[in-house]
């Protein structure tokens, strides 16, 4: 998927697995960004539904000067309180509120705010004690949830907004078809080992996550303090992107007492562009890809500029990209990928766009703050027309898995090469999947979560 | 002879304030918490809590070296002191 379960190791830690990251200009000069965490929820999971780890440190950065180091960064603490233990219950009765003492396992979580690089920055608590929203468990106990959910959006002081809790799986994806060997059912009589052409199966539909929702204005996320209105402004262009660290050790004592944590938080997940680190890096690097930051990607750009992918496609469906296989087989770097992916597309590329953050070769979402919301967005993005949508940022109803899949086909590549005809298949490339729930058209944006009672797995 | 890696794991060792042998290196010599911290980067959350008080763990990443760690709260301390690996060391062989 987007980056859920992508890695070996952390595939195993799913509460501290990022999932997915958007990051998008909002109503009122600001800026949202929401970034996904647990995979796959199972929203029948009781007795002990989902929830974010106590032990895990969650961190959202934002790199405002293009050196790939996060300038702004946002850190979310976790804590579990459970207020009888002397049942099994996740709650004893309806759920009518967020202090309703029949909600018997509630977390809140505190706001750190750093400015300057995490290790020698400037900390301040925004806010401690906020409230998560249950889990949407069922009727009887969770009726009236959008209330809930919305009695958890938390405004500080200095004008963000912050919600912490289990929301819709907004990332569509037919995985049982692109891990059987890049399968894209649509497509599949052209494949290699083909079978009939087949509808699309979107693996998770019905699924949620937990989500940290931030919205801030603008002004508090630029390098100086500004809300540039020109695309063009080297000032508007941002890089955003999320990670989750643990203590480097865990001490698990005898029966009854709480496993201890102990010395500095050790990043084991990060996610910045949508699906690199779960198509684009190799299986061997993907958990060191994990504990690195955006600033030493270069180390990594072997994998952006010959990607596996883009010989695969030539190689899985024969015949169907003799031009990607010929751009395949020239050698060229590609410097579209580069541009998209490490270090945003700069001015002249794209009429009237930028999101070019300098020359360091770093993998996050770049936003350029200036360009208001679409009136009508297109889920295709930049490719699409749509200069609000991926790669610039990436808004909830982008269809990130297309874009990306026309890009690694070619299809970005006369961007650097405008002699470059793609193949014509590689505009029609997609896994075919939509989302079925609209997202919310207001903060924290994604959908209610799926119901445990309802669930359909 | 044991190596550093395999050595390390047999080492690691757990105290808490309850314990002993790390314990007593603390209050032998208390200005060795703010001494050489390990290379990594410390998100910036680890400053609000020095971590005193709570828990020690320390294990030996090198023996050869007299390479120790000592994590506590969010610190850490790497020590080169062939006198406390052993020691450490010794007290495993104990058990």
């Amino acid at each position: 998927m987007s980056s859920h379960r992508e890695a070996p190791s952390i595939s195993k830690d799913p509460v501290a697995d990022n999932t997915d990251l958007y990051a998008f200009v909002s109503p009122g000069n600001t800026v949202s960004i929401l970034a996904n965490y647990i995979p796959l929820e199972e929203p029948a999971g009781g007795p002990n539904f989902n929830q974010f780890g106590d032990d895990v440190l969650y961190e959202v950065m934002i790199d405002n000067n293009g050196d790939g180091e996060e300038d702004v960064t946002y850190q979310f603490r976790f804590t579990t309180q459970i207020t009888n233990g002397d049942t099994f219950l996740y709650n004893t009765g309806p759920i009518t509120s967020l202090t309703d003492p029949a909600w018997n396992m509630r977390q809140s979580y505190s706001v750190t705010k750093v400015l300057g690089r995490r290790c020698t920055g400037r900390a301040a608590v925004l806010a401690s004690g906020l409230a998560s929203p249950p889990v949407r468990v069922g009727p009887r106990s969770t009726p009236n949830y959008p209330v809930l959910a919305g009695a958890a959006i938390h405004t500080l002081p200095g004008g963000e907004k912050v919600f912490a809790g289990q929301r819709e799986e907004a990332f569509n994806v037919d995985l049982g078809s692109i891990f059987d060997l890049g399968t894209l059912r649509l497509f599949q009589n052209l494949h290699l080992i083909p079978t009939p052409a087949a509808t699309p199966v979107d693996a998770s539909k019905g699924f949620n996550v937990h989500s940290i929702a931030l919205q801030v204005p603008t002004t508090h996320l630029t390098r100086d303090g500004s809300a540039p209105s020109d695309p063009l402004d080297a000032r508007a262009a941002i890089g955003v992107w999320a990670s989750a660290s643990r203590q480097k050790a865990l001490v698990r004592e005898a029966a009854g007492v709480l496993a201890q944590s102990a010395g500095p938080w050790v990043q084991v997940s990060r996610l910045g562009n949508p699906l690199i680190n779960e198509v684009v890096i190799p299986l061997g690097k993907k958990d060191y890809w994990n504990s690195t930051y955006p600033k030493d990607d270069s180390q990594f750009l072997q994998y952006y500029s010959n990607p596996e992918l883009s010989r695969l496609l030539t190689v899985l469906y024969p015949g169907v990209f003799p031009n990607l296989a010929a751009l395949n087989g020239s050698g060229a770097s590609r410097a579209d990928l580069i541009a998209i992916l490490l270090t945003g597309i700069p001015a002249g590329i794209v009429g009237g766009f930028q999101n070019f953050t300098g020359p360091v070769q770093a993998d996050y979402l770049r936003l350029n703050v200036a360009i208001p919301p679409a009136a009508a967005p297109n889920p295709l993005g930049i490719v699409g027309g749509d200069l609000a949508g991926f790669p610039n940022g990436r808004r909830v109803t982008d269809d990130t898995t297309a874009i990306e899949l026309k890009a690694f086909a070619g299809a970005t590549y006369p961007l650097v090469a405008p002699t470059f005809v793609p193949d014509g298949a590689a505009a029609l490339l997609t896994d075919g999947t939509t989302n079925d729930i609209a997202p919310l058209s207001t903060f924290p944006y994604l959908g209610h979560p799926h119901e445990g009672y309802e669930h359909s797995h | 002879m044991p190596n550093g890696n395999g050595l390390s794991r047999r080492s690691f060792v757990k105290r808490s304030l309850a314990g002993a042998a790390v314990l007593g290196a603390v209050a032998a010599v208390p200005g060795w918490l703010l001494g050489r911290s390990g290379g990594e980067e410390l998100p910036a959350a680890t400053n609000q809590s020095d971590g005193l008080g709570e828990p020690i763990v320390a294990y030996v990443r090198d023996a050869e070296r007299g390479e120790v760690v000592l994590l506590q709260g969010t610190r850490e301390v790497v020590r080169q002191d062939r006198a406390l690996a052993s020691h450490l060391i010794s007290c495993c062989q104990e058990v």
